[in-house]
């Protein structure tokens, strides 16, 4: 009897902890959204109260307006998505080859690819680029301030710490389900697919998302690599809000709600595939 | 230490070609599945990394940049500069951004984890609403990071909403402290920095933890064991390589972070303080604002190195974990 | 084991030695050819003229929309010229260094290229935009414009002229007419020197208008983008210097350059700026001017075209500081007046292929009516002094205008991005000593951090 009392307490004190985590975690995305419904001049005097006195809707009109945000938007989707797809692709290929084989040189590859994240951006800022002029001038191909010059980047960038992500979910899976699983009859990529995908999932996912956010938010490069509004990303444009004559810090906190609404809206959306739900086996849900 | 086994053949001459060979034809799939990344790193990682690492031993300052490459020789004086030259003015700024840097790691990384852990295992059970909060525990972490510089710089005005409710609210502290200048700079870079973070490691915790077969917490329950055992028994053991890897990700994150600390502090362009200033921060002003290239890249080549060794240590240690088998 | 490991890092390293060593002869190869058949083609293309040419023009954020605003000047010339296509790319001023380093290094870049006035004598050292010299009488030659702003376009020591002066950011006081009026003070009087500028200050601090409590002065501290344009107009009011007359010593740490930072940070240390300012930044500074918060603070013209910008479009003219505004020149030092003159110049990018029709657009864009209509859509002050001139019938400009003849720039040399670096560093360190959060205030420690800052800078001047 008291032991049920006990559970239900504890059932109970958890799920306030919990509520109130998730207060202290929003409790600055709301004041963003809050404060970019005030003018620049409240903000710039520092907001203490919670009420909205008068909304400035104007400046969710006005940001499109000020900077070509649309298109912006527009590529940062783009080469973030792809990106995305191409990193995850190639993530799962190498980290499953790095989990499930012991080949010469594989220690030295995992390594390696630990060691590429090392390198500070501004140490091969300048080589990338004239190595991108280069490749134009040997075999025509445009490579700066375009989208395939910026995925190519972005999905080596991403891929090394993808790999070992998605390699420590494979890992993780014990061989033996693998195994029953060619016992069974499947072949190698079959039981790839029946077992270790779906067991895998929620770290695909959440990989694919680490890729698609981390993409999203570079900003050093995609300034350097492109040149014109056509390819230049959130990152690059978002900050032409503030500066040394202009700074519009309504303007850019009301296109960080609208850069923040639709990745909030996607997640939501699809969280339960991605968190919850896996029943495959002896997973738990 | 050993990197790779392959079995051993006494009767065949064990050369270096005969081994690829047949290293090669054992592990043909491997090796193809690897490929596509391997030739992304030589052509965007490795090659560039060489220019740079060959930019360390360069002149390179405003008036040779031109040349690039073919910029004046320097030897190793970038390197002495940075190492062994007391007076140089470099190295200083570069010792508070170390210090910094290594702060700042160390507190982000610790934090991140445990929180990210923590809520992985609170929000790993039943209750109502839990999609609602999986969602809204998430959302830190898609704000871009030089808006989370922008916007936390506001929060932490003198008369801005943190002091408001610390002071004014909570009454924690008699009066209301700086948090943009002084030594309070560093909790105003590592709050927002843990703020923004958290989230991806509650997520990959959580897609951890649904991996560990219920039965192993049935089979434990029968034995009698409580919640606390039950933690570190099996969910920590069977987590350890998604901590192993997270752990190291996170130390070459906060190492390398750049976005929330310049934008926190004059858009980018001030000096985030002696205890603001961290080492991509610093980098960054000695490459582009002191226009020396070589130094920069000897800097950020030594960094490298260091990193390295902190990477060796990790692997060392995770060695069991991370070994595939 | 360690053998077969040897053996790899062996292979591999044979592997990339050989990649960069085709790499590095490759890359250099390159960059000459480029440069090399640019000039050449730059030269022929152009004489047979109104062919169809794009251009592409880098700028700043330098008004609320920016793009649209410049390409808004720049139609009547595009209306009348059809076969010129112009884009525009803007750069925000925290990453524009490190864009334009790069496009310099490779030649690939715009066609025209706004800089500011201390970035002229670097990117022309780095050999990165064209001499201008041979055209300057084009646009009316040096007398149309401010002796200190024509300076930077220039390398200190050297004829050759690089930049055509676009606009100018001059520093000028702003206070509240209502505040003085209320003191008791005449604003002819108030601010004509440190003495009387300080007593203007005791006197309007802690003034209370429309029920709100003023502070006298509004100082931005550290986190500012300007940390060394506010210092160094009252260290040039005292008597000091940057650097000394040949530009090979550093003066800014000497006796009369410490009685001027002494001054200006001393008005702070005394209770006259409210020290929560000393973490703002310059826009948190207009800011508290206009909500009425401060009764003076130094900015510039921008600042005017805010006072008459209603604020559904960003600016504060509901504000009543808007209507209740003068402008005054800086008071004068033991020196005389003085001012800081920054602003942007108009260069032409090395690697472009169209440099005739590159500099068309520049002789557009420094004509009279170009530089009022872009004045007028930035809010900055326009280089050309005749057209600065005929703005003067607002008092707000008249008095900026004025103050534009007490200006001062920085020494015009190659190292001065650097130079300006290490001072953002050390300047912030000395805001922090006088906010009271690291050390004590005092005349040693301040001059410490000054010395500090010259040793720096005279590292960078000996490279």
């Amino acid at each position: 009897m008291s032991s049920r009392i006990k559970k239900k307490l504890e059932y109970h004190s958890l799920n306030v902890l919990t509520w109130l985590i998730v207060a202290f975690v929003v409790f600055p995305i709301f004041w963003m959204v809050k404060v970019s419904l005030h003018t620049n001049g409240e903000i710039l005097q520092g907001i203490t109260s919670i009420a909205i006195p008068d909304p400035q809707w104007m400046n969710y009109k006005n940001l499109w307006e000020t900077v070509n945000f649309g298109q912006f938007f527009k590529n940062s989707l783009v080469i973030c998505f792809v990106t995305m797809l191409v990193s995850c692709l190639l993530a799962i290929l190498a980290g499953y080859a790095l989990a499930r084989y012991k080949f010469p040189g594989s220690g030295l590859f995992g390594m390696g690819i630990i060691g590429t994240q090392m390198i500070p951006g501004i140490m091969f800022l300048l080589p990338i680029y004239l190595l991108f002029l280069k490749i134009k001038d040997t075999i025509g191909l445009p490579m700066i301030d375009t989208y395939w010059g910026m995925i190519l980047v972005y999905s080596a960038f991403y891929t090394p710490m993808s790999i070992w992500i998605i390699r420590s979910f494979f890992v993780a899976i014990p061989k033996d389900l693998e195994e029953s699983a060619r016992i069974d009859g499947c072949n190698r990529v079959q039981a790839f697919v029946r077992v270790i995908l779906p067991l895998s999932l929620p770290g695909i996912i959440a990989m694919c998302v680490y890729i698609f956010l981390t993409a999203w938010d570079e900003l050093l490069f995609a300034w350097v690599l492109t040149t014109t509004p056509e390819v230049q990303t959130i990152p690059v444009g978002i900050r032409l809000f503030v500066g040394q004559y202009t700074n519009r810090y309504d303007l850019l906190m009301s296109a960080a709600t609208v850069v923040t609404l639709p990745v909030i809206i996607t997640f939501f959306l699809t969280q339960k595939y991605f968190i919850s739900g896996m029943t495959a086996g002896a997973v738990k849900g | 230490m050993e990197i790779s086994r392959i079995p051993e053949q006494p009767q065949t001459r064990n050369t270096v070609a005969t081994r690829f060979k047949k290293g090669f034809r054992e592990y043909r799939v491997a090796y193809f599945f690897i490929l596509p990344t391997f030739l992304f790193m030589v052509l965007v990682h490795i090659f560039p990394m060489i220019q740079g690492i060959w930019m360390s031993f360069l002149k390179l300052n405003q008036f040779t940049l031109s040349k690039f490459l073919a910029a004046p020789f320097a030897g190793i004086s970038n390197y002495k500069d940075l190492l062994f030259n007391e007076s140089n003015p470099v190295r200083q700024g570069l010792g508070y951004a170390l210090r910094n840097t290594a702060i700042y790691s160390v507190v982000v990384t610790i934090a991140v984890m445990v929180i990210g852990l923590m809520v992985a295992i609170l929000l790993n059970r039943d209750f109502p609403g839990r999609g609602i909060a999986r969602t809204a525990m998430l959302l830190p972490w898609v704000v871009p990071s030089y808006v989370v510089g922008v916007l936390w710089g506001f929060m932490w005005q003198k008369e801005g909403i943190i002091n408001y409710i610390l002071v004014d609210i909570l009454h924690l502290m008699a009066e209301k402290p700086f948090w943009l200048i002084g030594q309070n700079t560093i909790w105003a870079i590592i709050i927002p920095t843990v703020w923004r973070s958290w989230p991806f490691l509650m997520v990959i915790f959580l897609a951890g933890l649904q991996t560990i077969p219920e039965d192993l917490y049935e089979a434990s329950k029968i034995d009698g064991a409580g919640r606390l055992r039950q933690f570190f028994s099996i969910t920590l053991p069977m987590l350890k390589p998604v901590i192993a890897v997270q752990l190291l990700f996170q130390i070459i994150n906060n190492v390398y972070s750049y976005n929330i600390v310049a934008m926190m502090f004059g858009n980018g362009s001030g000096y985030p303080g002696k205890w603001g200033d961290l080492l991509m921060t610093a980098l960054q002003r000695q490459t582009f604002g002191y226009w020396s290239f070589g130094v920069g890249a000897a800097a950020s080549f030594l960094l490298m190195g260091a990193m390295l060794i902190v990477v060796g240590v990790w692997y060392r240690i995770f060695r069991s974990e991370l070994r595939a088998e | 084991m360690s053998k077969r490991r040897g053996s790899f890092v062996l292979l591999s390293l044979v592997v990339v030695m050989s990649m960069f060593l085709s790499a590095c002869g490759g890359s250099s190869n390159s960059n000459s050819n480029l440069s090399d058949t640019d000039t050449g083609t730059g030269n022929t293309a152009e004489g047979t003229s109104k062919k169809d040419v794009t251009l592409t023009a880098w700028i700043m954020p330098n008004s609320p929309k920016p793009d649209k605003d410049f390409m808004e000047v720049m139609k009547p010339y595009l209306d009348q010229n059809p076969n010129v296509k112009l884009n525009v790319t803007v750069l925000d001023w925290g990453s524009a260094w490190t864009k334009i380093t790069t496009a310099a290094t490779s030649g690939e870049g715009p066609d025209i290229l706004q800089l500011g006035t201390t970035w002229v004598p670097a990117i022309a050292a780095m050999n990165g935009i064209v001499d201008l010299t041979d055209r300057i009488n084009d646009i009316g030659g040096e007398g149309n414009y401010l002796p200190a702003s024509w300076e930077t376009t220039k390398i200190k020591g050297q004829s050759e002229v690089y930049g055509i002066p676009w606009f100018v950011d001059a520093r000028a006081l702003f206070y509240r007419t209502d505040a003085l009026e209320k003191a008791g003070l005449d604003s002819a009087t108030a601010f004509k020197d440190w003495d009387t500028f300080k007593q203007t200050l005791v006197k309007l601090n802690g003034i209370e208008l429309e029920g709100q409590k003023m502070t006298a002065f509004g100082v931005p501290g550290k986190n500012d983008w300007n940390v060394p344009h506010n210092i160094f107009p009252w260290i040039w009011a005292a008597g000091g210097n940057v650097l000394n007359e040949d530009n090979t010593k550093v003066t800014f740490n000497d006796k009369t350059a410490l009685e001027g930072v002494m001054y200006y940070t001393g008005l702070a240390h005394e209770g006259l700026v409210d020290k929560a300012s000393l973490e703002k930044n310059s826009s948190q500074i207009e800011s508290d001017f206009s909500e009425g918060r401060t009764a003076v603070m130094v900015s510039g013209a921008w600042m005017i075209k805010n006072f008459a910008t209603p604020p559904e479009d960003g600016g504060v003219g509901d504000k009543t500081a808007s209507k209740n505004y003068g402008v005054a020149a800086l008071p004068a030092g033991p020196a005389g007046p003085s001012t800081f003159i920054g602003g942007s110049h108009l260069t032409i990018f090395k690697g472009t292929k169209h440099q005739e029709a590159a500099w068309d657009v520049i002789k557009y864009l420094s004509g009279d009516e170009a530089q009022l209509a872009y004045a007028k859509a930035s809010g900055q002050l326009p280089a050309k002094k005749t057209v600065m001139d005929s703005l003067t019938s607002d008092p707000g400009y008249k008095a900026l205008v004025e103050a534009t003849n007490y200006g001062k720039s920085y020494p015009a040399i190659p190292q001065w991005g650097p130079c300006e670096t290490a001072l953002v560093k050390y300047f912030g360190n000395i805001w922090d000593i006088v906010a009271g959060v690291s050390g004590t205030y005092s005349e040693e420690s301040i001059q410490k951090q000054l010395d500090d800052a010259a040793n720096e800078v005279s590292a960078i001047l000996n490279q």
